[in-house]
């Protein structure tokens, strides 16, 4: 109790401010920008609603009406494409785990660590190095601007990140609770869905998370390898952008409503990042 | 409920034998321990059982089925672990319900059903108010207890415990050894348990297996490995404090057989004279003597012939424990009631030589009078394996 510590405690205040500042001061222009006319917008920078400027849902409307199919479109298909591709990686990356964790792999050159690390190098490499040669394959075999490409596409290179998250929760989990679950009268695959999922919960929530950003965020392989049936929200925001000049209204309130899947994502998965205690009692 | 017989089973990992030649029986209904400090091969034997491990070499029977390829989930055994391996994410209920649960269970368990033997194991064991707890949020007893649970919920074929008081506090472990076998008794389902502890395979079991390092060095009653224990090392296992064991040298003076250790020299009656014909080739011999069969004395005399110095006493109320320095060796001493004696007094002591245990200090194994050992070559014993 002394200037010492009132000091110190000031000090963190100010700090914290500072950065709460920085933090949410682009996502409050977004919000305020959405609700500008485009006059207020090119008049030099306004704060406060109502007092600097005139509150006008000008671009919520043409949202709504003039480009509506664009933009329905652009977020089904993010959504479609990023929940589906972040399950099948997830899916697949926690087989893949569980084999890591649990077996032992020899193929001359390559045992338990170097498989691992063959999958996950594949996301070393940026991916616009392979984008071209993907650009081929897809053209091939008719899977341009589909659906079922670009899920492709995405859950190829989100395994990797999932397997790499997931390898250390399979191995945390102790053998004897399947041991326990052989002798009471369970298979392989039912001990693996009764026993070990639910205790790996929270790594496959957060691989499903990330992953589910990613694929929501990415843009140069929507870029590439859709023109129109499958483009996503990244891709249409930028054509808009693009297309004519940047009508900052009207981006701003997309990019709002772009944020809105993600964090719902967030939020319904939070519950599933529960704490490691649940390990406790088994021993 | 059904019997086990173990033929000729082995297992090997890579270059380390676990097991080498275990056969025995277990009849239906008995309670079998298996013995054996860490690292006998008690727990691979037990996961060869429950077949969460294959064998390398040897046939395992259950009841009179051939379990050698049948998988765990298929073999209707109930295994408690040393660890206990409650399954964390579930309450104590569903812990209990879960083998009940399972997919591949033929007739399927209606949940009125599942609930109601829940409900009667609970009791039964005591946690029947623990129903809706983790298991982290239970003591080491009670998660014991709900180990046990579900093991007994199923009513298998053959228990197999590993161990599963040792992790408990000592008065704890007393009372669950009692409560154990009067359970067992009550249902009456082949049990094997494997312990490090002689007290648990002795005071529960109607037949005891003692394996050292992946062999069975004895199979018989408690009794049998308490009073003729068939090696030094079963010897040495058995009793609390444990035997003492001395090497000796055979001799013969004027027209008797003596025994000569490091540090003091024995007579030896003419009863045991039997047993030392058959030394063949050298006369080294392992004396074993009981902390119960040396008598102490604070004077020395002709009846007590070993002389040394008290190293330590413990007083135990009902009985005393000296450790005596008998030239470079320690001997353990038992006597009833109180014994006043000082750090390093010196002290004498005479032995019970009829209740002398002798072993062939080269195999390690019993010596037994020769009427015995032809006996023994005559029939063949069942449940000894290379002894």
């Amino acid at each position: 109790m002394g200037t010492a510590s009132s000091r110190a405690r000031w000090t963190r205040t100010a700090l914290l401010t500072l950065w709460i500042l920085f933090a949410l001061l682009p996502m409050y222009w977004t919000v305020v920008t959405a609700f500008k006319l485009p006059k207020a917008i090119y008049s030099g920078p306004s704060f406060i609603p109502g007092v600097d400027f005139k509150i006008s849902t000008l671009s919520w409307q043409t949202l709504l009406t003039e480009e509506r199919a664009n933009f329905i479109k652009g977020i089904l298909n993010s959504i479609v494409l990023a929940s589906v591709s972040s399950f099948l990686s997830v899916l697949f990356g926690a087989f893949a785990a569980y084999g890591l964790a649990r077996y032992k792999y020899d193929y001359k050159l390559f045992k338990n660590d170097d498989l691992g690390f063959l999958i996950v190098s594949q996301r070393i490499m940026p991916p616009i190095v392979s984008v071209l040669a993907l650009f081929i394959i897809f053209r091939t075999f008719g899977l341009l601007d589909t659906h079922v490409g670009m899920i492709l596409a995405y859950t190829a290179f989100n395994l990797p990140l999932a397997l790499y998250l997931l390898k250390d929760f399979f191995s945390g989990i102790p053998r004897e609770l399947e041991e326990a679950a052989a002798v009471d009268g369970y298979g392989k695959l039912d001990q693996i869905i009764r026993v070990v999922l639910p205790l790996t919960a929270p790594g496959l929530a957060a691989a499903y998370m990330l992953s589910f950003f990613f694929a929501w965020n990415e843009f140069l392989f929507a870029l590439m390898l859709t023109f129109d049936t499958a483009m996503t929200l990244p891709v249409i925001i930028t054509s808009w952008n693009t297309r004519m000049e940047p009508k900052w209204w009207f981006l701003s309130a997309v990019s709002i409503i772009a944020i809105i899947p993600p964090s719902i994502v967030a939020v319904l998965l939070d519950r599933f990042f529960m704490e490691r205690r649940f390990l406790r009692g088994t021993r | 409920m059904a019997s086990v017989r173990l033929v000729e089973v082995s297992k090997v990992y890579g270059s380390h034998t676990a097991l080498g030649d275990i056969s025995f029986d277990c009849v239906d209904g008995e309670f079998l321990a298996l013995l054996g400090s860490a690292g006998a091969g008690k727990t691979s034997l037990l996961k060869i059982i429950s077949g969460l491990e294959s064998v390398s070499s040897g046939e395992v029977y259950i009841g009179d089925r051939l379990v050698n390829e049948v998988p765990p989930e298929a073999r209707d055994t109930a295994m408690v672990f040393e660890t206990y391996s409650l399954y964390p994410h579930f309450s104590v209920f569903d812990n209990l319900a879960f083998p009940l649960r399972a997919p591949a269970r033929q007739p399927r368990v209606s949940s009125d059903q599942v609930r109601k033997q829940v409900q009667s194991v609970a009791s039964m064991l005591g946690i029947a108010d623990l129903l809706d707890r983790r298991p982290w949020q239970l003591s080491g007893g009670q998660r014991q207890r709900v180990a046990l649970g579900r093991a007994l919920v199923r009513d298998p074929k053959v228990f197999l415990m590993d161990e599963p008081i040792s992790h408990l506090d000592a008065k704890l472990r007393n009372y669950m050894r009692g409560e154990l076998k009067r359970v067992q008794k009550d249902i009456g389902i082949t049990t094997i348990y494997a312990t490090p502890d002689y007290k648990e395979a002795m005071g529960m079991a109607d037949h005891v297996v003692f394996l050292h390092e992946g062999v069975i060095h004895q199979y018989g009653t408690p009794s049998d490995i308490f009073e003729r224990p068939a090696s030094a090392l079963v010897a040495k296992m058995v009793g609390d404090p444990a035997m003492n064991l001395l090497e000796a040298r055979l001799s013969w003076v004027e027209d008797h057989f003596g025994l000569i250790t490091e540090a003091f020299a024995l007579d030896v009656p003419p009863l045991l004279t039997p047993l030392l014909q058959n030394l063949e080739g050298h006369d080294k011999v392992i004396l074993g003597v009981r902390p119960t069969d040396l008598i102490p004395s604070l004077e020395p005399g002709d009846d007590y012939p070993i002389a040394g110095r008290v190293h330590v006493f413990e007083p135990l109320g009902t009985s005393t424990v000296l450790t005596v320095r008998v030239g470079p060796t320690m001997m353990s001493i038992k006597v009833a009631g109180e014994l006043s004696v000082g750090f390093d007094d010196r002290i004498w002591l005479g032995v019970r030589m009829e209740n002398v245990h002798l072993f062939d200090a080269r195999t390690g194994r019993r010596l037994r009078p020769s009427s015995e050992e032809r006996k023994k070559e005559e029939t063949s014993h069942h449940g000894q394996s290379s002894s």
